[in-house]
């Protein structure tokens, strides 16, 4: 099976704007416009080797979960599924051999996400400690104005538990 | 044109608009009317998929983003309520869902290369492990009905990690800010897993639809654009779980801490 990188547009394209990208002459992977390559495809060592790959990750996740890092656990289990992930998006899902539109499709997703992300930690992270929230770092200060802030009785892991409903 | 159809058990059935002949236009008869040839037809049906899935990342993208911030503002109690989690049942999830990608990705290589009864035997093994991770699931949420920790007037994670000093003021106060703490957890984990595992029911009914289509001869080589974008579907439901697991199963396994 072949791995074809259609990334790359063909020369012809570039230079001849009115011979439409969408109109086939021919199904031959060099004459066709490498961005409307329909023939691309992943090989199936190719899948094989990112499911392996997968699996050891996934055993590497588990694993570093166990050892303590700190708080570069979260960092190396988010990295780890970030990897997985690409991999996924790549092989799996076609992207590596797809059109230089489906990968920009690809990457605005989860620019949008980041901008989300980044938009609201820094709000979180900018905030001073107020008096009525928990604010960022106030771990160990519950919130004075709850949900459950009527009932302030003791949790029930203090008091003997009362029979099971 | 027409030698496309070989598997077809005829084309009427398998064209999408069987009452135009093969001389319409020149197009070949599995290409919409809208597109010049399949394969602008291929590409705007995978951009119109990862359209889609853009905004299912932007749906999921909320809820992890509310994790986060809940997680850095109650970290010790998110630890605790994340030992009470099953971390090898969940790895094992992980595994099957993993599985289950590969089987759709093989799933989607039979279709490229025409083979009908390929798709439905890879398309089968996808929802056998679905199905395997759903019941391991259910499993899971029954087990933690029974330990008290689904959020509500009855939960109650027993501090055995935490054991209070005294009854005292502080005390109280901390297995309040564990309790609180605990249930935003496990609100996220059953809301997590539950949208997902109904995404994982929708693409269990879409992969049941796929296969009574291939059966019926609707793929060929030039055409199985269903078969690619159900995998890229799949995948993202995949995807979505390799993420979940180490922020609800791992949070803090290190013994000790």
């Amino acid at each position: 099976m072949n791995t074809h990188d259609s990334s790359r547009p063909s020369p012809q394209a570039k230079l001849n704007p009115t011979e439409l990208d969408y109109q086939s002459h021919s199904h031959s992977g060099g004459e066709l416009s490498s961005e409307q390559n329909p023939h691309a495809t992943v090989s199936l060592t190719a899948y094989l080797t990112v499911w392996v790959v997968l699996m050891v990750l996934l055993a590497v996740t588990v694993g570093a979960a166990f050892i303590h890092m700190g708080p570069f656990n979260l960092t190396v289990a988010l990295l780890i599924a970030f990897i997985k992930a690409i991999l996924v998006i790549l092989i799996f899902m076609h992207v590596k051999v797809g059109s230089r539109l489906v990968k920009i499709f690809v990457v605005a997703s989860f620019v949008w996400l980041g901008i989300m992300f980044v938009f609201t930690f820094a709000d979180y992270a900018t905030r001073s400690q107020l008096p009525m929230s928990s604010g960022w770092l106030m771990e160990q200060r519950p919130l004075s104005s709850g949900w459950d802030a009527q009932k302030r009785e003791p949790a029930k892991g203090l008091v003997k538990q009362s029979a099971n409903p | 044109m027409s030698d496309s159809y070989s598997q077809s058990i005829s084309p009427s059935a398998a064209l999408p608009h069987a009452d135009h002949g093969h001389g319409h236009g020149g197009h070949a008869p599995h290409v919409a009317h809208q597109f010049e040839d399949a394969a602008q037809q291929k590409e705007a049906v995978t951009l119109g998929m990862w359209s889609f899935l853009a905004t299912e990342i932007m749906f999921f993208g909320g809820a992890f983003l509310a994790y986060f911030i809940y997680r850095t503002s109650y970290h010790q109690a998110f630890a605790a309520a994340s030992l009470k989690e099953n971390w090898w049942l969940g790895c094992l999830n992980t595994g099957v869902l993993l599985c289950s990608s590969l089987t759709m990705a093989l799933a989607v290589h039979s279709a490229h290369d025409g083979k009908s009864r390929g798709i439905v035997m890879w398309v089968s093994a996808t929802i056998l492990f679905a199905l395997i991770f759903l019941g391991v699931k259910a499993y899971e949420y029954t087990h933690l009905y029974h330990e008290h920790l689904i959020p509500g007037r009855n939960f109650d994670i027993h501090q055995e990690q935490f054991p209070p000093a005294a009854n005292t003021a502080e005390a109280i106060e901390h297995a309040e800010y564990i309790r609180r703490g605990a249930q935003i957890f496990f609100s996220f984990y059953f809301a997590a897993t539950g949208l997902h595992a109904s995404h994982m029911f929708v693409g269990i009914g879409i992969m049941i639809w796929l296969i009574v289509k291939a059966m019926r001869g609707r793929f060929t080589r030039d055409y199985y654009n269903p078969v690619e974008i159900t995998g890229l579907y799949w995948h993202f439901v995949d995807i979505v779980w390799i993420f979940l697991y180490p922020l609800l199963y791992l949070v803090e396994r290190t013994a000790g801490h």
